[in-house]
């Protein structure tokens, strides 16, 4: 293979996979965001609903 | 207010990704398809070698990212595939939402068919069945193709075995992974078969690198040609190749989106999801240009004279004759074949879901009704057409129009309705920005509302131009009208059809969250 070739085959493959593993680290560092705005902090369980102050009717 | 009266006010719950990783894997896995293997390293060879990798990536920050994470915030906001979502955006967009979810019908019913037959290749590789002549192989012995180069037949009824058993297969495991969910379905397949296609390809493409000849394959995709940089067709093929690989702008990313909880993290799984599609990119290209070296190196060619570098002739011609010349050939044929089928099956499962997924919401139909209905009158399209001795150039037709035509349209109405005359890019920007860890800047605005809609619109009117002036691959002009420019009318007929049809299941009533108060 020439020189240029090894280069660039090099430059492609850092460039690429790096972006790849960069990506990868910086979602395990923060997964999901801490602060949420208000709201749907129960989506997914019984009360599948945006927070809103609940009247109870009595 | 009662809770009771609150409670019945909520939609049915709306179905999830079990998580992050189900999702990532998922994304990942409509992303990387047959265009991957078969399509990059071709364009990249014929546009600069080692020097296409600049545009590729400015195309793929500029254009392929940006599209991608549009997609992303539509459907995480609104909270529906294509035609839900985009009413949500303004009712009047149910229309657009429409036309992508007939696009995906569309490409569904041909994609399908590849997949079979690389299902029937895998089989035809543990006996190396396809002989010296691999391509009287593949066009005559297996897809019987009926003679095209006339006038005369352009269709016929005559079905192909062959093709017509492995595609039946296709579709019933594409309707019961359809029916079983989300989670249990999709998530499961791309769970198993994206780490397998890892590594299937990555044997694959390790043993490739030992052949004799691999260097002068890889010399040929990698010797940068530094003149291309200032031709403009380089960047146009750069941006295409970005755009057809991602699954941007026909549907499936706003879909998938909204399987994601309302509080997750959009952009940095879609950084993962972008590079690990283009990584497995030029990990094909690598792996391909071995074994085209190899094959050069056994014919006593140089590279720049084989023919058949890219497109289902690589596949399914190319290929084959390098697994024949190949020690433990069987092996690796196998290795190559399971691989497109589980890259295929996976970008399959991911098209479909968009017109399941509509159909569910509109028509209130269940996800079992909704799969198995769909999944039949495609699975009938796709024999009809598609498993006949004309279906290779009924696919090769359909395929140019859907794509270049159906979805770069597609793209660019989203991007310059969203952008311009609806203004919204300001909360979809904002959208990004309340639920993700990585915020995005104006930077993406102005890939939004500038750059991506005029390459789009560049690449749009300079393919409808040619395919008016030039005509396609030689076929007769009344053919190429009715299934090429044909399947652009009905996908627009169905679009309005669909979008006149009346809701069984309330759509509007709903409030985005996070609620945002401010301009664009």
């Amino acid at each position: 293979m020439s020189s240029a070739a090894v280069a660039l085959l090099v430059v492609s493959l850092v460039v690429v996979w790096g972006g790849l593993a960069v990506s990868i680290v910086a979602l395990a560092r923060r997964p999901e965001r801490t602060d949420w705005p208000h709201g749907w902090q129960h989506e997914g369980g019984p009360e599948d609903r945006p927070d809103e102050p609940i009247e109870h009717d009595t | 207010m009662s809770d009771v009266q609150r409670a019945t006010a909520q939609p049915e719950k709306r179905e999830e990704f079990s998580g992050q990783l189900g999702f990532i894997l998922s994304a990942i896995g409509s992303a990387v398809g047959l265009g991957n293997i078969w399509r990059f390293p071709g364009v990249a060879y014929e546009n600069g070698g080692g020097a296409f990798i600049v545009p590729y990536l400015v195309a793929l920050l500029t254009a392929g990212i940006p599209i991608l994470f549009l997609d992303y915030a539509i459907g995480h906001r609104f909270r529906g595939s294509a035609p839900l979502a985009l009413r949500r955006v303004k009712r009047w967009l149910e229309g657009l939402g429409w036309f992508q979810v007939a696009i995906c019908f569309v490409i569904a019913v041909y994609y399908a068919v590849i997949i079979a037959w690389a299902l029937s290749f895998f089989v035809y590789s543990f006996d190396l069945r396809w002989g010296d002549d691999t391509a009287a192989f593949f066009t005559g012995n297996y897809l019987q193709l009926a003679d095209v180069g006339g006038a005369d037949p352009w269709f016929t009824l005559d079905f192909v075995p062959a093709v017509l058993v492995p595609l039946v297969l296709v579709w019933v495991a594409a309707i019961v992974v359809l029916a079983a969910g989300v989670a249990k379905g999709l998530e499961k397949v791309n769970l198993v078969f994206m780490p397998l296609l890892l590594l299937a390809f990555g044997a694959l493409v390790v043993r490739a690198l030992f052949l004799p000849g691999a260097a002068d394959g890889l010399n040929a995709l990698f010797t940068p040609d530094w003149s291309a940089i200032t031709d403009p067709n380089v960047w146009i093929a750069a941006y295409g190749q970005i755009f057809f690989s991602l699954s941007i702008a026909f549907g499936i990313m706003i879909t998938y989106a909204s399987y994601r909880r309302r509080r997750a993290n959009l952009t940095s799984p879609g950084f993962v999801v972008a590079f690990a599609n283009s990584g497995f990119e030029v990990f094909a290209g690598i792996g391909v240009f071995a074994a085209l070296g190899f094959l050069a190196h056994e014919q006593g060619m140089a590279i720049a004279e084989l023919e058949g570098i890219s497109g289902p002739i690589l596949a399914f011609v190319t290929f084959p004759a390098i697994v024949s010349e190949m020690p433990a050939g069987a092996l690796f044929g196998a290795l190559f074949f399971g691989s497109l089928v589980m890259a295929g099956f996976t970008s399959l499962l991911s098209i479909l879901q968009v017109v399941s997924a509509s159909f569910q919401e509109k028509f209130g139909w269940t996800r079992q009704r909704a799969s198995v209905l769909i999944g039949v009158v495609a699975a009938v399209v796709s024999v009809v057409v598609f498993s006949t001795t004309t279906g290779l150039i009924a696919l090769d037709t359909v395929d140019n129009w859907a794509n270049n035509i159906g979805i770069v349209a597609s793209a660019v109405v989203t991007t310059i309705v969203i952008g311009w005359v609806l203004r919204r890019s300001g909360e979809m920007r904002f959208h990004l920005n309340a639920v993700s860890t990585i915020p995005v800047g104006r930077w993406w605005t102005f890939c939004i509302i500038v750059l991506g809609p005029v390459v789009l619109t560049y690449m749009l009117v300079s393919r409808i131009v040619t395919l008016l002036v030039d005509g396609y691959e030689g076929y007769a002009t009344a053919y190429v009208g009715i299934a090429g420019w044909g399947t652009v009318l009905l996908i627009l007929v169905a679009a309005v059809v669909l979008s006149l049809m009346r809701w069984r299941v309330e759509p509007d009533n709903f409030d985005a969250w996070p609620s945002y108060g401010g301009k664009s």
